[in-house]
């Protein structure tokens, strides 16, 4: 059988060290044969919308916006997608994560077929909202957009009983298409199942605050990537991050760094803002003297667990809504900062994606709170497809990290 | 552009507007230094009827068009951002716009990402009060989440309460009335004025509703409904069957914002020798659609304010393209349009990701074929569009739309 190339991945220094990883690299690889042969329906969902309600439903969610990119344009670095994308209707100043998503839908390249689309829209990024209205629309596929409603205390009230209907009313849909009715057992399950996830997540990050760094940058930015969907099987990523965790435990026990962390005494960088595409920055830290000492791009989803007393329906609505991602940028950040402070960084850099209009629309005042609040050293970069702009970043990193080491 | 320069074609009807407006700066000066405070305001869904009820001043802050603004307001939001929404920090901070430096408050309706980032800039670098309003997205023309429309009043009693709270005035339902009914007679004048390109012997151009629009966006509200009165009556003296049959191309523009002073497009379609007859922009004839509708003694006036204002104005901030769809098709039926300009400004990803369908619906509904126009503000790619423009007159022109 002739062996696959995964050009991306050859370029990319991985930890052959750590063995666990290897395992949940593979669980995100196998994912399509696995989804084939479950039986279950799939539901594609934004990065950021929570999957709870989703695995409640009996179904499977899949967010094609890291999947897709991941496999199609970091892996294999299939940039012609973006083409396809374009056909669509989308524009090409439009965030590159977006453009090969759509591209791989359209173009059919997309590694898990889709049967519904529902995802949530709040106050945050535009794009997407539109790229899944796009996806529905020309893919003639049921959707269902559900709504997180503005975020401030004052609105408290009636935001969260807007939220419940609307999550009532995602359930409906949902049930209409899986043909499972989503009670009340069945959600508390899903959250209980979300919670093992979300605590391991802040377990790992824990891990990141010891000196020296058991974990190396790019091994950990892949694990809070795919933990969108929960990598399509949520018991299996379970048991594969509590392998991770157990394995970079014994490296603590033993004063062991990760191998890709060169320097005696690193500076500890906290990487802020967009995912990147470009995966050899989380390498170019380390080459350079740095250590990923924390990463907030999914951090919403696990930023606590959902309480498990009470109401499943108003315990998940209340936590949603007090996603950081939810709120406005000042507020965002300072909810942000003791996650931030506990990782112990050096410095920050936070990563725009050219074309996201997000979190790069909010760069300025984020720059200027981290300043404000915690004194450190900031560098913005900006990424787009990878290999793109990977010589000014190495210049960047390197100057960065030079400028701010021991 | 000054504050205070709309060009309008029609400028002996329009004479006696444009000298109210050139006052405005001075009346709103004085105004201020007898106690009145100044609210601004960016997209439609904010109604205005509120800041009117506080007894302040309403200003919808919308000029665009201009450099030197984008480049100032690039100083915060990025190159690849939407150029209207860096304008309208970019005002601001070089204080050189009277409408950007007068504002005690400005009130931000949760639209898309830019209109976002425009609150959070203000209050941080500029230091005034600013007022969010939460706009429900995901509603659908058949008004099945009844909790959209419910949550929607909440935040509009909140505003309101925000605003009395920054005015020091009780806000009653009386005055909610009142300025529901300014509001209503602005819109039902604006409207009559918009209707008048439909017919292709008209006493006023669709480009100078657009501006008395504008205009309205600044003047003292009781004011501009004189000079709106003074304008009808001048164009009801005219009788049809003597004016000139207008047999230019008749196209329709539709897109993202036109701000005041942002002629680009308007030129050069105009120069190409089309003539605009409708619009589909959220600065031009949507502002000014339906009524708020009144409510009975017993019923309370924020009702209606809530229904017009969270299902009547077409912004793809929203998810439900459908009823997007169904009114443009009206329009360009309504209004005899042979041609669809779609004005993209750069980087507004929530019109651009609409184009295709909207051109798919007017073709296949009316055979009626559109042109996308991507741009900005600078003048570097006139030469590039006019070309692009006159190809499709040119293509359109041979096309006569059975009334």
């Amino acid at each position: 059988m002739e062996q696959v190339k995964l050009p991306g991945l050859e370029r990319l220094q991985f930890d052959k060290e750590l063995k666990s990883f290897d395992g949940l690299l593979s669980l995100f690889l196998d994912s399509a044969d696995r989804v084939k042969t479950s039986g279950k329906k799939v539901v594609a969902k934004s990065p950021l919308s929570p999957v709870d309600p989703i695995y409640a439903a009996g179904a499977l969610a899949y967010d094609p916006y890291t999947h897709e990119t991941i496999i199609n344009s970091v892996i294999k670095e299939d940039y012609n997608l973006t083409q396809e994308a374009l056909d669509a209707g989308l524009n090409s100043d439009f965030n590159p994560w977006n453009l090969i998503m759509l591209g791989s839908v359209f173009s059919g390249k997309n590694e898990i077929p889709v049967d519904m689309y529902s995802t949530a829209c709040g106050c945050w990024d535009d794009q997407m909202k539109k790229c899944w209205q796009t996806m529905a629309e020309l893919g003639n596929s049921p959707f269902y957009f559900w709504e997180i409603p503005r975020f401030e205390e004052a609105t408290e009230k009636w935001a969260l009983g807007f939220l419940k209907k609307d999550l009532e009313q995602l359930f409906n849909f949902l049930s209409s298409k899986t043909g499972i009715k989503v009670t009340e057992e069945a959600l508390s399950s899903a959250i209980k199942q979300g919670n093992l996830l979300r605590q391991d997540m802040l377990d790992l990050t824990r891990l990141l605050q010891s000196s020296p760094v058991p974990i190396p940058a790019l091994e950990f930015y892949i694990a809070q990537l795919l933990f969108s969907d929960y990598a399509l099987d949520p018991a299996a990523l379970h048991s594969h991050y509590r392998a991770l965790i157990e394995e970079l435990e014994q490296r603590i026990k033993k004063g062991i760094a990760a191998p890709g962390i060169t320097a005696n005494k690193p500076t500890r960088i906290y990487l802020m803002g967009d995912e990147t595409q470009e995966f050899q920055l989380l390498n170019v830290i380390e080459q350079y003297g740095g250590a990923l000492v924390g990463c907030d791009s999914r951090l919403s989803l696990y930023y606590e667990t959902v309480k498990e007393e009470g109401p499943a329906m108003d315990a998940l609505a209340r936590w949603i809504w007090n996603m950081p991602h939810n709120k406005p940028t000042t507020a965002r950040v300072l909810e942000t900062i003791p996650y931030i402070k506990q990782q112990k960084p050096d410095a920050i850099i936070i990563s725009n994606v050219v074309g996201s209009r997000n979190l790069p629309g909010a760069e300025r005042l984020v720059r200027d709170l981290i300043k404000e609040e915690l004194n450190l050293p900031v560098l913005s970069i900006e990424t787009t497809l990878p290999l793109e702009d990977i010589e000014k970043i190495d210049y960047q990193v390197k100057a960065f990290i030079e400028m701010n080491a021991y | 552009m000054t504050e205070t320069t709309i060009d309008f074609i029609n400028k002996d009807l329009l004479g006696s507007l444009s000298t109210k407006l050139a006052q405005e700066p001075e009346r709103i000066t004085q105004a201020k230094k007898a106690g009145k405070k100044v609210v601004g305001y960016f997209c439609p869904h904010l109604p205005e009827e509120l800041i009117l009820a506080a007894d302040m001043l309403p200003i919808r802050l919308t000029f665009g068009g201009e450099l030197e603004p984008v480049a100032a307001g690039e100083d915060f939001l990025k190159s690849y951002s939407c150029p209207f929404a860096r304008s309208c920090i970019g005002y601001r901070k070089l204080s050189n716009n009277f409408y950007y430096t007068a504002v005690d408050a400005i009130c931000v309706a949760y639209t898309c990402d830019s209109m976002r980032r425009i609150q959070e800039y203000w209050e941080k670098y500029f230091g005034i009060p600013t007022f969010s309003l939460g706009v429900p997205q995901t509603h659908d023309r058949f008004r099945t989440k009844p909790h959209a429309i419910e949550y929607f009043k909440n935040e509009l009693k909140l505003l309101r309460q925000k605003l009395a709270d920054f005015s020091g005035k009780t806000v009653t339902d009386q005055d909610i009335r009142k300025s529901i009914s300014l509001c209503n007679k602005i819109r039902e004048k604006l409207w009559l004025l918009f209707e008048y390109p439909q017919s292709d012997s008209t006493p006023i151009e669709w480009q100078d509703v657009l501006n008395i629009t504008h205009a309205g966006f600044l003047i003292e509200r009781a004011d501009f409904i004189v000079e709106l009165d003074k304008i009808i009556k001048e164009l009801k003296k005219l009788k049809k069957e003597d004016l000139p049959l207008d047999t230019r191309p008749r196209v329709m523009i539709g897109g993202s914002i036109i701000g005041i002073g942002d002629q680009k497009i308007l030129d050069i379609i105009n120069g190409a020798g089309a003539n605009v007859v409708a619009d589909f922009t959220c600065t031009g004839s949507m502002f000014s659609r339906k009524r708020v509708s009144m409510p009975g003694i017993i019923g309370s006036p924020m009702d209606g304010i809530a229904e017009r204002y969270l299902y009547n104005i077409p912004c793809p901030f929203m998810t439900d393209l459908p009823k997007r769809l169904n009114r443009l098709v009206r329009i360009a039926r309504e209004y005899a349009v042979q041609g669809l300009v779609y004005y993209n400004l750069k980087y507004c990803d929530i019109w651009r990701s609409e184009f295709k369908f909207m051109k798919e619906a007017l073709y296949k509904q009316l055979s009626v074929p559109s042109l996308l126009i991507e741009t900005d503000y600078s003048p570097t790619d006139v030469g590039t569009i006019r070309t692009k423009v006159e190809a499709f007159l040119e293509m359109i022109g041979g096309q006569v739309w059975n009334k």
